[in-house]
Parts: structure tokens; sequence; C-alpha cells
């Protein structure tokens, strides 16, 4: 497509525009994901963890769509990002997300696990969203959100195969969370990289709320299962200061 | 908005079923028929039409896209029977595996508002990865595939005439693919001619179009013979095939047994039928629907009150039904 001369004048104003934004304040936000069982970094799949129910597990992968992400000041809310990002908890280069942010003082971070219930509907998508990363359920429509998977072994029944998939985007079983992430200390964005570690407890996912029994609900793998047990991702993320 | 050119509707390698018709066409590519509503389909802007059409047919045409090289869509989807099976109730995949439910007919999707006999899927580009990956049909790996793909000969300059780079992607693959099929377009039968005062229908033809519309259309409404609803038609479940249709995806007691309304379109062509393939011909269909003592206890009341058709309303019907094969 052509840029005619009235456009290319508007492109400027906007570059220019960003340009002194940047320099009168913005900073960049680094959010990244650290995965832990009982305040110890999460070893995948060597180390055998014993959940309050009893059940020994392993965890082999912990993946997720975090999206909707906002920085909350005393007065002001700012949206960081409207895209998706997929994490995958076991992989390094894929456990952090890097924003702008306008210059402030924060005290919390909100952000969402799932997919935006529109994007579900809609055609298939680049990047984050290509089903390719084995985040979508083929046989009906719409995103995996997250995918917890391991093994689990009891006194009762010998070592199996776990995958914990929570997805659904339409009522009554709409699975996405909000995770709100206060800070004890604010956060300072400026000139350099702000960095912000967000703890992931997956020890919370199996112990909170009276625990979860892993060793009888192996398989959950649709929205229907996931109803009950998507709000335990709540229960998982705290900032590590 | 939309233009008249020569509307692209079936490759000329398919059968004679549907054939190459002129149409207006929508900005999509999508023909519009005249009486047909407008499509519900849309192509993802910066593509270009003819050559993502092109780059879907050989998709589709292609066994590529199996696990073992062996199944194409086609080998399910025969052109010569709308896109449907012809002779085989349930849909067999790679290594023979049976699947749980009848090949439908594909036809006038880019009006159809979702996909499969329970509507479990939303979107017709995102249709074409379940059987892609799904294990009784051709159960591909996604990255073996991407792979087969950019180290075959043809391809990367397929993809990039189609959307102007040669990078081989999974989105790309299934919008080629929604494209292709996207342009199944069934609108020449002798009814269509005849609605459009073309053509005449024969007295048994027209007292059949007047039961079906008395009978039939609430569910399968002209002129795409279906509501894009769902409905339970009366069939008992199938007890060697445990179904219950819609209520998989709302898990909704009231849509236990239901499923999609099919089109009826080259109905003569698509046999055996329902979801689950238990009717060989039509006058089973029709035997079904005039058998209100024999109806299971979900059936819709606009199939209850069918009532017992006389077997000369039953033939009229079918006559009528054999006036929706495409010339
Ligand atoms: C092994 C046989 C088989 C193969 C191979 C196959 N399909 Fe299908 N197709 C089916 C069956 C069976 C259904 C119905 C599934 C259901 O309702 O659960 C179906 C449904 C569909 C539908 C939905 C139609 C409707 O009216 O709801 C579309 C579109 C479709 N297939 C396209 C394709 C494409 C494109 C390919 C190749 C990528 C393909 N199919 C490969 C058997 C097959
Ligand atoms: C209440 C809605 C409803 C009414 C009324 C209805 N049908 Fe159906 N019809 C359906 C549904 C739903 C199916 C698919 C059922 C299944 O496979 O479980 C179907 C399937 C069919 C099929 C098989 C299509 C295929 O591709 O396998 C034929 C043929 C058919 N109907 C003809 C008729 C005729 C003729 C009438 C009138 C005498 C009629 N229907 C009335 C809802 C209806």
């Amino acid at each position: 497509m052509r840029c005619d001369s009235v456009r290319a004048a508007a492109c400027q104003v906007l570059l220019l525009a960003l340009l002194t934004g940047v320099c009168s304040g913005q900073g960049t936000v680094q959010v990244s994901f650290a995965p832990s069982f009982r305040g110890a970094a999460l070893e995948f799949d060597t180390t055998v963890y014993r959940t309050t129910r009893g059940a020994d597990v392993t965890v082999s992968m912990l993946k997720f769509y975090v999206s909707n992400l906002e920085l909350r000041g005393r007065s002001d809310t700012v949206r960081l990002a409207g895209e998706h990002f997929l994490m995958d908890l076991s992989d390094p280069d894929r456990m952090a997300v890097s924003m702008r942010a306008p210059s402030g003082t924060y005290n919390a971070l909100r952000f969402t696990i799932g997919v935006d219930s529109s994007l579900n509907e809609s055609g298939p998508r680049e990047g984050a969203l290509d089903p390719r990363h084995g985040m979508y359920w083929t046989w009906a429509t719409g995103y995996i959100f997250s995918k917890i998977e391991g093994t689990v072994t009891t006194p009762q029944l010998s070592r199996r195969m776990f995958e914990i998939h929570i997805g659904g985007f339409k009522a009554p079983c709409q699975n996405t969370v909000t995770i709100d992430v206060p800070f004890t200390h604010p956060v300072k964005v400026a000139d350099q990289q702000m960095d912000i570690v967000i703890d992931v407890a997956v020890d919370a996912f199996f112990d909170a709320d009276g625990g979860f029994d892993i060793a009888a609900r192996p398989s959950v793998t649709d929205a229907r299962q996931a109803v009950d047990v998507a709000p335990r991702w709540r229960k998982m993320f705290r900032a590590n200061e | 908005m939309s233009r008249t050119i020569f509307a692209f509707v079936l490759a000329a390698t398919l059968a004679a079923a549907m054939v190459r018709q002129e149409y207006p066409v929508s900005d999509d590519g999508i023909p519009q028929p005249p009486g047909f509503p407008a499509p519900v389909y849309r192509i993802t802007s910066g593509t270009n039409n003819a050559a993502l059409a092109a780059l879907g047919e050989r998709l589709f045409e292609d066994p590529i896209l199996s696990a073992d090289s062996t199944i194409s869509c086609e080998t399910c989807h025969q052109p010569f029977a709308a896109f449907a099976h012809v002779d085989h109730a349930l849909s067999h995949g790679v290594e023979g595996r049976i699947g749980r439910r009848n090949v439908p007919s594909l036809q006038n999707l880019a009006w159809q508002t979702s996909f499969m006999w329970d509507g479990a899927i939303a979107n017709l580009d995102m249709q074409s990865l379940s059987p892609i990956t799904g294990h009784d049909e051709m159960a591909s790996n996604l990255d073996t595939l991407i792979h087969k793909l950019s180290t075959n000969a043809a391809y990367p300059r397929l993809f990039r005439e189609a959307f102007g780079t040669d990078t081989i992607t999974v989105p790309r693959v299934l919008r080629a693919v929604g494209r292709f099929v996207a342009g199944f377009v069934s609108a020449n039968a002798r009814y269509d001619r005849y609605i459009a005062g073309k053509d005449t229908l024969a007295e048994n033809e027209l007292r059949g179009l007047q039961l079906f519309r008395a009978h039939c259309a609430s569910c399968h409404a002209e002129p795409l013979f279906t509501n894009n609803g769902f409905a339970s038609n009366g069939l008992r479940p199938n007890a060697a095939l445990p179904d219950s249709g819609r209520y998989l995806v709302t898990h909704n007691q009231q849509d236990l047994f239901r499923f999609r309304v099919p089109t009826l379109r080259n109905i003569t062509r698509t046999h055996p039928y329902m979801h689950d393939g238990r009717f060989k011909k039509l006058r089973d269909v029709l035997a079904h629907y005039a058998s209100p003592q024999a109806l299971d206890g979900h059936a819709d009341a606009s199939v209850r009150s069918i009532g017992p058709l006389s077997d000369v309303d039953r033939k009229d019907i079918i006559a009528f039904l054999m006036t929706l094969e495409d010339q």
C-alpha cells in the first residue's frame, strides 16, 4: 500500500511523540515468573515433592498464557500490553515478558491467566497464539490457558502421569483467572529497566484450600472439568521482593 | 459491495457435482448466490485470494497432511459425494482407525456458524486443526507437518504466492484450507432454478416442496436447508456408539442428544445418513420421521408433530429432495 505525504507527516508526528514520551517518562518493565515449591526453586522432572494430601509428584511441564498486564499505582492504572504471552517455566527463554511503562510508582501488578474470549472464537493467529504451541483444544474451539503436567505416585497407586489442562471462555465454564500481586515495596519505573519477579508457587496448586486430590483427578482436559480447578491458580502468585 | 466476476466455486478436477458458476462474489472472494444471506466467513487481509484458494485446494488433496502421508482431506470428503464419504457410516483415518461419526458433506460452509455434528468448532479456518491432528483422522504432529511442508519442493512457492512470503506456519495452513473449503458452494440445483423462475418442478416435486415446507423447513430452512441450529430429530441414542451430541459442548441438560441441523443439499449423494450413518436410504429417513411412536423422548416438538406420512407423501418429499442435487 502507498503511503501518501499526509500520512507520512502524521507518522512523523506520531514518531516524535513516541520519542519524546520515551525521554520524558517511560521505562522498561520486565516481569519474570520463577517457579517454586515450598519456597525453593522448582526442579522439573527430577525432584519428587510430597503434597499435603500425601501424593508424591514430579512436575514436567508448567505453561500458561498471561494477558492484560496492568501496573496499578495509588490512583492510576496503566495497561502494559494488549498481547498474550505464552510462558513456559521449564524453558529459561520463555519465563519473562518485557514491556514499556510510563514512569511512576506502582503498588501492584494485575494480569490474567487465560486468553480473551473473542480470540478463542476468531481465526488462527501467529505468534504466542499459534496452535502449534499445543495450547489449543483441537477437537473443540478454545485455547488451553494453562498446563501442569507430571507424575503422581501414592502408596495405593503406582506411578502414573497427570495432566491438568485449564481452558474455557464461555459461561458456565468461564475459566480465566485474574491475579493481583501486591508489592510490599512500591516499584519505581524510571529510565532503567525495572525487574519484577513473580514467584509461582506450584505447591499452592496442590496444597491450598484443603488440597487438590491429584491421585483421584490426574486428568483434567476440558473446560467443564476445569471449573473448580482454575481458581487454584489464584493462590500461586506472589511478588518476590 | 460485490463485483460480478467469474467466481471460483470448485476446481475443474472435482467431479461435476458442483460446478463453476457465475455469481457475484463478496470482497472476500466468496460467491454470493442470489437469495443467500451474507456469508459469515471472512478471510484475513493481506492475502491473495485466488492463490490462497489454490494453495488450499492443493493441501486439501495432499496426503502430506497426515502422519504417514496416506490420507488426505479428500479421502474422507469425496468430491463426487458433495465432500461426504459415500457408503461409509463412520470415518476411516490413518492405519484404518475408525472414527466415531459419519463424514458430513461440505457445502455452503461460508454460511455455517458452527462446525461438526455437535457444533464444537466455531471457526472454519480453525476446523481443519481437528482432522490434521486427530488421532483417528490424520494424526499429524504440527512441528513435523511444518517441517515436511517447508522442505517440500512446491509448497514454499505456493505459500509465497498466497501470503507474500514463503514462511510456512500452522495459521497459514489453516487459512488456506479454510478458504478453499469456504468456496464449496451449492446453489445450482433444479430447486434454485425453480426459485429463480428459470425451471419448473413436476407435480409430485411441487407437492413434496409443500410438504417439506410444512414439516421440515422449520429446521432445514431454505435456501441453505439448515437454520444453523441444534435439534433432536427423534433418533434413539445409539447404544453401540454413545454420543450425547451438543451436550458435549454446552453441558446443558436440554442439549442432550441434540445435533447440528445438517443441510439437505445434494442429499442424494451423501448417504448414509445421520451423525452415525444409521440410515442407508432416504426412504429409511422418511420412515423415521413418519413414525411418531418410535421417536426418542428428546425429540423436538416440530418432529413429533410431523405425524404418520402416507406412502405418497414420503415419495413426494423424496422427489423434492432430489431437486436439491447440483447440476
Ligand atoms: C478420517 C476422515 C476425515 C478426514 C481425513 C478429514 N475429515 Fe473432515 N470430517 C470428518 C468427520 C467424521 C467429520 C464430522 C466430525 C464430528 O462431527 O465430530 C468431519 C467434519 C468436517 C467439517 C465440518 C463440516 C460441518 O458441516 O460441520 C469440515 C469443514 C471438514 N471436516 C473439513 C476437513 C478438512 C479441511 C480436512 C483435511 C485437513 C478433513 N476434513 C479431513 C472426517 C474426516
Ligand atoms: C426439529 C428439527 C428437524 C426437523 C423438523 C426435521 N429435521 Fe431432518 N434433521 C434434523 C437434525 C438435527 C438432523 C441430524 C440428526 C443426527 O444426525 O443426529 C437431521 C437429519 C436429517 C437428514 C440426514 C442428513 C445427513 O446429512 O445425514 C435428512 C435426510 C433429514 N434430516 C430430512 C428431514 C426431512 C425430510 C424432514 C421433514 C419430514 C426433516 N428432516 C425434519 C433436524 C430436523
